[in-house]
């Protein structure tokens, strides 16, 4: 199945792409890339898999919480994006 | 900053995957207490892209390109965007430091080093300002970007100032997003970017001592240079990282 990609920059912000691949209506594949920071950086990957064992699906009414709790978990500091912009990458994928 | 001895080595010019593995490699000693907290300016030769760790390889650089001009590629370990290192036309600058010596904040930390750039720009009578989150401007256009990382208790900030920019090849090796381009108001390129040798008279030389004045003021500094462990070390971690396929195609 191929990714499916959304991306915006964030006004005042970085460039964020989200790549996500659906089975279903369930994102099993998240990978998110851009000129953004992440501290600390090991933390975007441990973001993507815990986003990916959730099996998210863009019509997620919650789904900017949901990410936020994902980042607040690994305790990682977005600067240049946040959760809702995932969220609306996700949500503009749509599974 | 704390009151604690700083270290500046004199210019360098290096490889890509050596001035990254420099960085870290410094880090690492300033770690087991085994160096100063350090203020270096480097040089690339030969030319080079660097990405950030969290972009795509293939969405940013043209790699074809790089390889038929002879540039390097290397991913950083510090975010940020897709930066062209000219050999002739960059200065690039290292902070690397314990953590307790930077600003627990990470935009106050961008400020405050991004703030002695702008000192040593004055200096060369260009009047530039800080542009949050890492850039600093002349204009509204970029001259210089920086990027921050804190592990194992290190603070390094390394970032460019562009002292000559050729466009043509810049924007032959970077693919700059159009999203991007448009929310900084223009369509043409080579306007997103101006440098020192088109705001001011100074020469490289003159504006890399403008440079560390403004970086050493205040400070308790000396004239050093990379120690033998740094170097070697420098050289196992640019082989076994920044040299490495995997790690620059990671993304």
């Amino acid at each position: 199945m191929p990714a499916r990609r959304a991306q915006r920059k964030v006004p005042w912000g970085k460039l964020v792409r989200v790549d996500a691949v659906c089975e279903g209506r369930r994102f099993t594949s998240i990978q998110i890339t851009g000129d953004f920071f992440v501290h600390p950086e090991e933390a975007l990957a441990n973001i993507e898999r815990d986003l990916e064992e959730k099996a998210l699906s863009g019509n997620e009414p919650d789904l900017e919480r949901l990410i936020g709790a994902v980042i607040a978990v690994n305790d990682a500091l977005l600067i240049g994006f946040g959760a809702k912009d995932i969220a609306d990458l996700l949500r503009e994928i749509k599974c | 900053m704390l009151n604690q001895r700083w270290r500046i080595l004199r210019y360098e010019t290096h490889p890509a995957k050596m001035n990254m593995a420099i960085d870290e490699a410094i880090a690492e000693m300033l770690n087991f207490n085994e160096a100063s907290p350090t203020i270096r300016f480097y040089g690339w030769d030969p030319s080079a892209v660097s990405i950030g760790c969290f972009q795509n390889l293939e969405d940013e650089v043209d790699t074809e390109k790089c390889a038929a001009l002879g540039i390097d590629i290397v991913r950083r370990r510090t975010g940020g965007g897709a930066v062209f290192h000219d050999k002739e036309g960059e200065i690039t600058y290292s902070v690397i430091c314990p953590e307790t010596m930077a600003d627990k904040d990470i935009n106050a930390a961008y400020r405050q080093i991004c703030g002695w750039i702008v000192n040593g720009l004055k200096m060369v009578d260009i009047t530039a300002e800080f542009r949050p989150i890492n850039d600093i401007t002349v204009g509204g256009r970029k001259i210089s970007g920086s990027a921050q990382t804190r592990r194992s208790g290190i603070f390094t900030q390394h970032g460019t100032i562009l002292y000559t920019v050729d466009p043509d090849v810049m924007f032959t090796v970077l693919k700059v997003d159009k999203e991007k381009s448009d929310s900084k108001g223009t369509d043409k390129l080579s306007d997103l970017v101006t440098s020192v040798s088109k705001q001011s008279k100074a020469s490289k030389n003159e504006v890399l001592a403008a440079l560390v004045y403004a970086f050493a003021e205040g400070k308790d500094w000396y004239l050093g240079a990379l120690s033998q462990d740094e170097s070697a070390r420098a050289e196992a971690i640019a082989n076994e990282r920044y040299g490495n396929d995997a790690w620059t195609r990671s993304r």
